[in-house]
């Protein structure tokens, strides 16, 4: 198995990306990365190394189209939302579209907190990252919205 | 709970000034698809159906637009070290303990089938070692032996292999965020905590959930299939029988292919041999992946 960790360390993080962005869940990336390699592993004769990460990032790929296809049930989207959402509803939409000097990570961390109502745990959790970094994030964010004078932002927007 | 119980006083403040009502808020964007879903539809990997629902979302939805465009960036989807040190120990171990195993059985044989099959059983036990011992092949397709491994057929790998796999985490199952609301939602609530049970191997905890999900939602395929599986996997395998003959009919027609995979082994494990060969000789005609190994078994 010469050369398999070289490999590993080399594709990894390419191929763990490309999971998460397909399941959107850092432990099913996590099984899927696992898989992919491990089929390496197991086929590490037969294989052309010239085909890689591409013949790694396939298999993800196709796992990832099974995973949803077996978990997908049509009857559970088949009644769309009576009502469709349009345009930000709220002052708080504004402020987070218009502020420039919010961050990826600020935003992400206040529309999960406030919209989807998470908790600072369940954010961390899906992000990645730990407590004190979310409870940092959303500080400092909440921060930037306090400095924010949103009647200005409106006023600037027209 | 009140939804604003955990707010800090700084937060509450905050929103006060602003006018925000998050109750409101999140009411209004309750119906938000879940991040993973969000994510994946960007990869190409969800069913047509829900990628156009996602992406009609999209259209009207500047929250989730943001999200998307946020959550894509690197800082999000990179592997951590504890992550990339977790999946190559994990891939080094399964890899060598399947090389090990393999070796040590030469992949002809389940010991744990033989134990349930009796001796004289000849022709039955033929068809039991063809039908258990080579791996399933829809969780760990063979390469075929070729100088090079094509990556449109990749190789998926299950190390249990005997039980038939969910391939998911079993809290992926689509559903819109917030409290299930319709019956196909409380279906696949309750299926889910059943499937986590399944997936950790506890079998008896499992078919007991999924015993009330059959109850509950007879027309449920998954519900019959899993428990269907799970009681053979205790060796109740006379009960077995009838869920896996329900999720058979139910279909569709991979749930179906699996249900006539595991009920052709109930009936092999009930002593009726004949059952058995005829569920196996429907695979065979059919073009599942169990085929080839339904027709090596029940010629």
């Amino acid at each position: 198995m010469d050369g398999f960790e070289d490999i590993y360390r080399q594709h990894f993080g390419a191929v763990f990306r490309f999971a998460l962005r397909c399941v959107g869940k850092r432990e099913l990336a996590e099984d899927l990365t696992s898989e992919a390699f491990l089929a390496l592993y197991q086929n590490w004769d037969k294989i052309d190394r010239g085909q890689l990460p591409g013949w790694l990032i396939t298999v993800v790929k196709n796992r990832a189209v099974d995973h949803w296809r077996r978990s997908f049930r049509e009857e559970l989207y088949a009644d769309p939302p009576a009502e469709a959402v349009t345009e930000f509803d709220s002052q708080f939409g504004s402020l987070l579209l218009n502020n420039r000097a919010l961050k990826p990570t600020h935003r992400v961390c206040l529309i999960l907190r406030y919209v989807h109502g998470m908790s600072r745990e369940e954010i961390a959790r899906k992000l990645g990252m730990t407590d004190n970094q979310v409870k940092g994030a959303l500080q400092y964010a909440l921060e930037l919205l306090r400095q924010t004078d949103f009647r200005a932002t409106e006023k600037d927007k027209r | 709970m009140n939804e604003q119980d955990d707010l800090t006083a700084e937060e509450r403040d905050l929103l006060r000034e602003r006018g925000v009502s998050l109750e409101a808020l999140r009411a209004r964007h309750a119906d938000c698809p879940r991040l993973d879903v969000l994510l994946a539809s960007q990869s190409g990997v969800l069913p047509d159906q829900a990628a156009e629902m996602v992406s009609a979302h999209l259209k009207n939805c500047s929250f989730c637009q943001i999200l998307l465009q946020d959550l894509a960036g690197e800082e999000f989807t990179s592997g951590t070290a504890e992550e990339a040190r977790r999946i190559r120990a994990r891939v080094l171990a399964e890899g060598k303990a399947e090389k090990k195993k393999a070796k040590a059985s030469g992949g002809l044989l389940a010991i744990w089938l033989w134990r349930a099959i009796p001796v004289t059983a000849l022709a039955s036990a033929a068809i039991a070692v063809f039908l258990w011992t080579r791996p399933h092949q829809s969780a760990m397709p063979v390469v075929q032996p070729a100088a090079t491994v094509q990556p449109a057929q990749p190789v998926s790998v299950s190390v249990q292999w005997e039980k038939l796999p969910i391939r998911l985490r079993v809290d992926s199952i689509l559903v819109w965020r917030g409290k299930p609301r319709t019956a196909q939602e409380r279906y696949a609530s309750q299926l889910t905590s059943a499937l986590a049970l399944y997936r950790d191997d506890k079998f008896a905890e499992a078919a007991d959930r999924l015993t009330k999900v059959a109850s509950d939602f007879p027309r449920g395929v998954e519900g019959q299939l899993y428990l269907g599986v799970s009681l053979l996997k205790m060796d109740r395998n006379a009960e077995a029988i009838v869920p896996l003959q329900d999720a058979q009919k139910l279909g569709p027609e991979q749930f179906s292919d699996d249900a006539t995979w595991y009920l052709a082994k109930a009936y092999a494990r009930t002593g009726n041999r004949v059952g058995a060969v005829v569920e196996l000789k429907k695979l065979c005609k059919g073009k599942s992946l169990y085929a080839p190994r339904a027709c090596t078994a029940a010629p």
